[in-house]
């Protein structure tokens, strides 16, 4: 397992041209092994900035980025070991797909690797299972297949690379509930069964509440809390300050504090069993 | 990172040279391309670099961005004066290094060399892309060669090809800067091998470029026609350009300028080498 952690980060865009900007101001933070961490914020807030500083595929102007405790700029030509180890899902991936057939892009990330055939096929195999590729779809060209479709190809060329820390920037992003609850859920039966690190970047609280363990909450390029899910969730003024809204369970049990109800549900289970263990 | 180049780049500002009409920028940067390949003495090419060095006070950009600007044709730039340092003879030898003689002439020559292709590019680039919005160039253009219309040529569509191709140019830029970190990602690798590993390299990036592009000029085609866009036919503007005393101004300084550095070539020991 690798720890991931920022100390002291900050990132400027287009140092010394009238586009210069801020997308990142001293921001320190340590991701829990095994656990999801989802990362919120409004438009511009610097999470899509932040994911492409852990896998070193920007540099920050200042601070650093250590895994398991060494600056992962200290050897940058052996970047390509730490991508090994963390991997990284961009907004709308299923661009990127260029390979003839979904099990040869899928295979992409393991063949770089340079793990064997047998390997590259068995690593392909599991990742099409979490999210939930057919055998047949594997065979096809990634250009037949649907948007939806398109984007569990891509995720899955990422899991493939079976990282100990996996980034995803808005993998759910534009998708229907059905597609998001597959593509997420596949991510969390995948990290549950193997105990890896994810960051998952999403606007959707819901899903947040849904899927991650803690959050980190970044506003105008700086963090502002990093706690666990139900604890940010008891600090409505912490999210709505930083542009986003508590999911709408949430926002309906921390109105019944009032009757015994615990704020920071972030589930409609949760809170069912909160509500029908006072009705009893 | 690809989109660390400014060459090309547009820079909003208030300037002069930023409210200058654009058909006029466009003609003095025809000038000042002229004047440029007109200078031939020390002189001269003193005042050309005086020159540039004016544009680049009057278009208020900062000199940083415009040394970022040249990044891309520092190779040609060195290339070129190093052809030149060994390839100008003259009559006495400044020294002599095995098979090369190197004479006072090829200093010259690459020193001159080096001096024009650095302020054709400066100068061109402040006159047009730095201080000029692409949609305002590509309106002027398209004013200019409106002449062209009488002999049918389709001046209209060439200038809207113009506009749409320069106003997706960061976005492709941005676009393969996103497929490359997204190929990195995945373990790619596009720094080391041989030219013909590079080059297989790129196929993972260039793919979903082109798969983007046509996805993208698609819908664009699709947007264009449910707004009505039929050609240039009846089409009215929304910003006409207006001629300003200060823009004859300007005209006329620059082909003054041209005038002024082919006489100052008399004045002192010419180079007459291109």
């Amino acid at each position: 397992m690798s720890i991931l952690s920022l100390k002291n980060i900050s990132y400027l865009y287009g140092a010394n041209t009238p586009f210069e900007h801020l997308a990142l101001d001293n921001v320190s933070l340590t991701f829990t092994e095994g656990r999801i961490t989802g990362l919120v914020g409004h438009t511009g807030s610097g999470k899509s900035t932040l994911a492409m500083l852990l896998n070193g595929l920007e540099k920050p102007t200042a601070g650093t980025v250590t895994l398991d405790g060494t600056d992962i700029w200290e050897k940058p030509h052996e970047m390509r070991k730490i991508r090994a180890k963390v991997g990284l899902v961009f907004q709308y991936p299923e661009y990127q797909l260029f390979e003839e057939t979904v099990e040869k892009d899928i295979a992409f990330g393991p063949k770089n690797m340079g793990k064997s055939e047998e390997e590259c096929r068995e690593l392909v195999r599991r990742a099409a299972d979490f999210t939930g590729i057919s055998e047949e779809m594997l065979a096809r060209s990634p250009f037949e297949l649907s948007g939806g479709e398109r984007r569990r190809v891509a995720i899955a060329g990422v899991l493939a690379m079976n990282t100990d820390v996996l980034v995803l920037d808005e993998p759910a992003a534009g998708l229907d509930p059905k597609g998001r609850e597959d593509i997420l859920g596949g991510v969390r039966a995948w990290q549950r069964e193997k105990n890896k690190t994810v960051v998952l970047i999403s606007h959707s609280m819901e899903d947040m509440a849904r899927y991650a363990d803690e959050l980190a909450v970044l506003k105008d390029a700086r963090l502002v809390m990093h706690a666990a899910t139900s604890e940010v969730f008891k600090k409505p003024e912490v999210i709505e300050s930083a542009g986003l809204c508590l999911p709408q369970i949430t926002r309906i049990t921390n109105r019944l504090k009032a009757y015994g109800i615990p704020e920071g549900i972030t589930t409609p289970e949760e809170a069912v069993s909160e509500i029908l263990k006072k009705l009893r | 990172m690809l989109k660390d180049i400014t060459l090309g780049q547009y820079f909003p500002g208030k300037s002069l040279l930023h409210t200058l009409d654009a058909r006029v920028k466009l003609v003095c940067a025809l000038v000042y391309i002229v004047a440029v390949f007109l200078c031939f003495s020390t002189l001269s090419y003193a005042a050309l670099l005086l020159l540039t060095l004016g544009l680049i006070l009057l278009s208020k950009i900062s000199v940083k961005v415009i040394l970022k600007g040249l990044k891309p044709v520092v190779f040609i730039a060195t290339f070129t004066a190093i052809i030149n340092l060994f390839w100008v003879q003259g009559t006495t030898p400044l020294f002599v290094l095995g098979p090369i003689t190197v004479y006072p002439e090829g200093v010259a020559g690459a020193i001159f060399m080096l001096i024009r292709i650095v302020s054709l590019v400066i100068g061109s680039t402040l006159l047009l892309t730095y201080t000029t919005s692409p949609m305002a160039l590509t309106d002027a253009m398209e004013r200019l060669l409106s002449p062209l219309k009488l002999i049918k040529v389709p001046v209209h569509e060439f200038a809207m090809m113009m506009t749409i191709a320069l106003r997706f140019v960061p976005t492709l830029v941005t676009e393969t800067d996103k497929i490359i970190c997204a190929q990195k990602a995945r373990g790619a690798d596009f720094e080391s091998g041989n030219l013909i590993q590079r080059a297989k390299a790129l196929i993972p990036v260039l793919i979903p470029l082109f798969v983007s592009a046509f996805r993208r000029a698609d819908e664009l085609a699709v947007a264009m026609e449910c707004r009505c866009y039929r050609g240039g036919e009846g089409r009215t503007r929304m910003k006409s350009l207006h001629t300003r005393p200060s823009d004859f101004a300007t005209l006329l300084f620059f082909l003054g300028a041209a005038v002024g550095l082919f006489f100052l070539n008399t004045l002192s020991n010419a180079l007459w080498l291109y």
